[in-house]
């Protein structure tokens, strides 16, 4: 893309904020100029931060969730409940649940869904690895925390059919209407999912 | 309906990608203009009034505003989100396969209402589990026909006499195959077709020809199934010049 006026390094450094995700040309030309204007320090400590995460982030060998140490500190605490897997697709699903601060088991981070119209099908997941630790650790319960849309269900189907044999006790989060939601504005599918699992107060 | 900004039809999901943060870019079937790719801005939030609509397979009511580049999902209403497929891997597979082979054998913005409703027949089919092979056969059928490159099944290619019953080469490339007399051994690219298989293609052939509604009226057993699943997945993937991606899937939970 073209932005005249811009010398050959900074269309460099605008060229490379373009790359991001959510980022287009408008705001990758203000990003570049803000750094170009901020103190020299400040663009340091950036420009060594992203580097030092590239030097130093690898895979977890046990979760395959992102991390500086292996295992990570969440497969390494020994306080967290060592009989339930949490089965991921992505490491952003992983901190959002750490977020909400109600699970304290292990996670599984299966780094994507299965998806045959984009041919992506169980062997590009981290689907034999979660086989193998259920096979060498005493796990009694699976959550499987895929996405709720037809991959991730296909996903949690998927595994859901192979470990249907093992006994371990295999769990979803419930489904159904969000916090804070009209119940008029729910769409039929959410509210079918909702009555079907309906509970007790 | 249709006004010059908005238009409001019938259409199934047929496949979707990210399309920025939290966007999605829709690829839809709909009933009057064809294939059209569609952006649900936000559909990829929770609270989206997209997030359930755009599901893969689903059959919808869609207001879509048009765009200078593309157009934007205004309204999605869901008229049935298939769960009975959604619920069973094999169904699943099945319909997804169904949907790719649309998304690569119809044109953007070239309606094809019989396409759409041999496509519908064939979710309701996997849905009520009803002649679930025999309909996949049908569909794909339907699918060759209208996008108008079905192969010649009754007489030889190149004398047009009729073809003996037993077992044929088909040559892709020329789009049928020669009699006994006519075989030519410069065509490298043949497949073995069975006689069973190729009696019901005749059949239908000639129920095309007549114009008559070409439902099953034939019981085919599993081999002569078997057989056709597998000739008209190397048709299809030499006309549509490329692998289906979803076939992988097919095979590994069938």
């Amino acid at each position: 893309m073209d932005y005249s006026g811009a010398t050959p390094q900074v269309q460099r450094l605008i060229d490379e904020f373009g790359r991001l995700p959510g980022i287009g040309p408008k705001s990758a030309q203000r990003l570049a100029y803000y750094l170009i204007k901020m103190p020299e320090e400040i663009s340091l400590n950036l420009a060594e931060s992203i580097l030092s995460v590239k030097n130093s982030i690898v895979l977890c060998s046990i979760c395959f969730h992102i991390t500086d140490t292996d295992p990570c500190n969440l497969c390494s605490n020994s306080y967290r409940d060592q009989t339930t897997i949490c089965v991921v697709q992505q490491p952003l699903d992983l901190i959002a649940l750490e977020k909400s601060g109600s699970y304290k088991g292990k996670y599984h981070v299966l780094h994507g869904a299965i998806s045959p119209i984009n041919g992506i099908g169980p062997d590009n997941l981290k689907i034999k690895e979660l086989f193998l630790r259920l096979k060498n650790e005493d796990i009694d319960e699976v959550i499987l925390a895929t996405n709720l849309d037809v991959e991730g269900e296909a996903t949690a189907m998927y595994i859901n059919n192979l470990l249907a044999s093992t006994g371990i006790k295999i769990t979803i989060p419930a489904r159904g209407l969000s916090v804070g939601g009209d119940l008029q504005y729910a769409d039929e599918a959410t509210l079918g999912r909702a009555i079907q699992g309906r509970q007790g107060i | 309906m249709v006004s010059n900004k908005t238009y409001v039809t019938e259409a199934l999901i047929l496949n979707h990608r990210d399309f920025g943060e939290t966007d999605l870019l829709i690829t839809l079937f709909t009933k009057l203009f064809g294939k059209v790719p569609v952006v649900a801005r936000r559909a990829k939030m929770p609270n989206s009034k997209f997030s359930s609509g755009v599901q893969l397979l689903n059959r919808v009511q869609v207001s879509i505003g048009r765009g200078r580049n593309l157009d934007h999902m205004n309204e999605c209403e869901i008229v049935d989100s298939f769960q009975g497929i959604k619920s069973d891997l094999a169904l699943l597979s099945k319909g997804l396969f169904s949907s790719e082979l649309v998304v690569n054998f119809i044109q953007d913005r070239t309606p094809n209402i019989q396409v759409f409703n041999a496509l519908l027949k064939n979710l309701n089919d996997l849905e009520m589990q009803n002649n679930i092979e025999q309909s996949m056969i049908w569909f794909q059928l339907q699918l060759i026909n209208f996008s108008g490159v079905l192969p010649e099944f009754i007489v030889c290619i190149n004398c047009n006499e009729n073809l003996q019953r037993m077992d044929h080469i088909f040559f892709p490339s020329i789009g049928g195959i020669n009699c006994a007399n006519c075989s030519d051994i410069n065509l490298k690219d043949g497949v073995v077709i069975l006689e069973e298989s190729l009696g019901f293609l005749r059949h239908i052939q000639r129920m095309i020809r007549s114009s008559k509604s070409y439902l099953f009226d034939k019981n085919i057993d599993e081999n002569t199934l078997k057989d056709l699943n597998r000739f008209l997945r190397i048709y299809l993937s030499y006309t549509a010049e490329r692998q289906m991606k979803s076939t992988k899937f097919l095979d590994l939970v069938n």
